[in-house]
């Protein structure tokens, strides 16, 4: 994942992005919430071109999984 | 019969009351609310008090505006109150606002119930009767007071949403003058429970188990009796959705974003606004916001920004605007009105309407 948008999800999570790895639960983090979810929704659109839909945000239960969508999105 | 109509004023009234970020701060903490507040731009809301109804900021609108336009309320013709908050569930709160303002025994009134683009429904229903010269001159009243219906300790919910009400007086525009050009509508139904209050309607009764408090995940609480968003999926629908509405409308129209003078959201988000503000490649200069200070104020909210839009004369005489709003339903709508030469729809005055004294 392109470092500028980790940096851009971290700081929506309000935590460190060095603290995220692929295995985080997003559960666990504090600040994962129905708003933040939106936030990030808004930073993959934006980092890929591409449409996010709802379902893709709710099936992100890890780190990892953002990952993953980010780069199924880029290609 | 007119040709079309045209709004000749509009007026719009807030609750005196302010929610303010730092009462919200002290309620869920600074670091909670920095987020909603870089998503959604709206640092204070006006909430109606105890007490106090979407009817009457309605009633406040409506009497600022009779003040200010020289019309005999005898010649209003028709009355339609758009909200989802009524007075009652029957009667229609748009009779008791025909009494309240002293309208002709002769006025229909009737309640138009749609979610946030209502005002662009009631605009078509009143454009509609004076097109087909059943009605000479209808008084829309937009009027939504969902503070009401959002819990307290949902936190997605109450940063969000303030209460307002617009009156909009609609009359016959002569050949050649302007007035409303075209409506286009849409609705997703499939997708009513996104955006809904579960209980206290015919399909799910209150009861004692709807009014039990329950937390989800991200911490947000609310009943089955208070409104509930699936933020992911309105986002989605209003990035999407409702980008592909107004663009397939204007094409259809062989029109452009250069053919306006403003384009008017609905003031749902600030996020959300300026994402389709930035799709449709409508320029700064053709884009207002009315949001940071009152919040979403629903049903209100479109006529609110075009209302305020005309006191800081943004939008004037003979220019041309394209509004749109979308929510609950889902369900969307548009309209076009080139102001004719002569237009002053600004309704100036105190906007703010005190809290109900004590009897």
């Amino acid at each position: 994942m392109d470092l500028c948008v980790k940096q851009n999800i971290a700081d929506e999570l309000q935590i460190d992005p060095d603290s995220l790895t692929s295995d985080t639960p997003l559960a666990d983090l504090p600040y994962w919430d129905s708003v933040t979810i939106l936030s990030v929704m808004v930073i993959l659109g934006d980092a890929t071109g591409q449409e996010i839909s709802p379902m893709e945000m709710a099936n992100l239960k890890t780190f990892g999984d953002i990952e993953a969508l980010y780069a199924a999105k880029t290609g | 019969m007119a040709r079309t109509s045209t709004i000749r004023a509009i007026a719009h009234a807030l609750p005196a009351k302010v929610l303010a970020h730092e009462e919200l701060v002290a309620r869920f903490g600074e670091r909670s609310l920095a987020s909603i507040l870089k998503m959604s731009g709206i640092r204070e809301r006006r909430v109606v008090a105890p007490g106090q109804c979407a009817s009457d900021l309605a009633l406040a609108a409506a009497q600022r505006l009779l003040k200010h336009v020289p019309v005999d309320p005898a010649t209003i013709d028709a009355l339609i109150f758009a909200s989802q908050t009524p007075d009652y569930r029957i009667p229609a709160t748009a009779s008791i606002l025909q009494a309240k303002l002293e309208l002709a025994e002769t006025c229909c009134t009737f309640d138009l119930v749609q979610t946030c683009p209502s005002f662009v429904f009631a605009m078509q229903a009143g454009h509609s009767m004076v097109v087909a010269g059943t009605a000479r001159r209808v008084l829309v009243l937009s009027a939504d007071a969902l503070t009401t219906l959002i819990h307290p300790q949902d936190r997605g919910l109450v940063t969000l949403h303030g209460d307002a009400a617009v009156a909009t007086l609609v009359e016959p525009c002569d050949d050649g003058q302007g007035g409303i050009e075209l409506f286009a509508a849409g609705t997703a139904g499939q997708h009513y429970d996104r955006l809904l209050v579960p209980a206290g309607g015919a399909r799910l009764p209150a009861s004692e188990e709807t009014r039990r408090e329950q937390t989800d995940d991200s911490g947000c609480t609310r009943t089955l009796e208070h409104l509930f968003m699936d933020g992911p999926a309105v986002f989605h629908f209003v990035v999407y959705r409702v980008r592909d509405f107004l663009a397939k409308l204007l094409k259809d129209h062989g029109l452009t974003v250069a053919d306006f003078d403003t384009v008017l959201l609905h003031q749902a988000n600030k996020t959300m606004v300026d994402m389709l503000y930035k799709s449709l490649g409508v320029p700064s200069e053709k884009r207002f916001y009315y949001l940071e200070h009152v919040g979403n104020s629903s049903g209100a909210s479109l006529p609110s920004v075009l209302a305020q839009a005309w006191r800081e004369g943004v939008v004037k005489a003979g220019s041309r605007t394209l509004l749109c709003s979308f929510g609950g339903g889902f369900a969307w709508g548009a309209f076009v009105i080139r102001w004719p030469a002569d237009a002053d729809a600004a309704v100036p005055g105190d906007v703010d309407v005190p809290p109900p004294t004590a009897t």
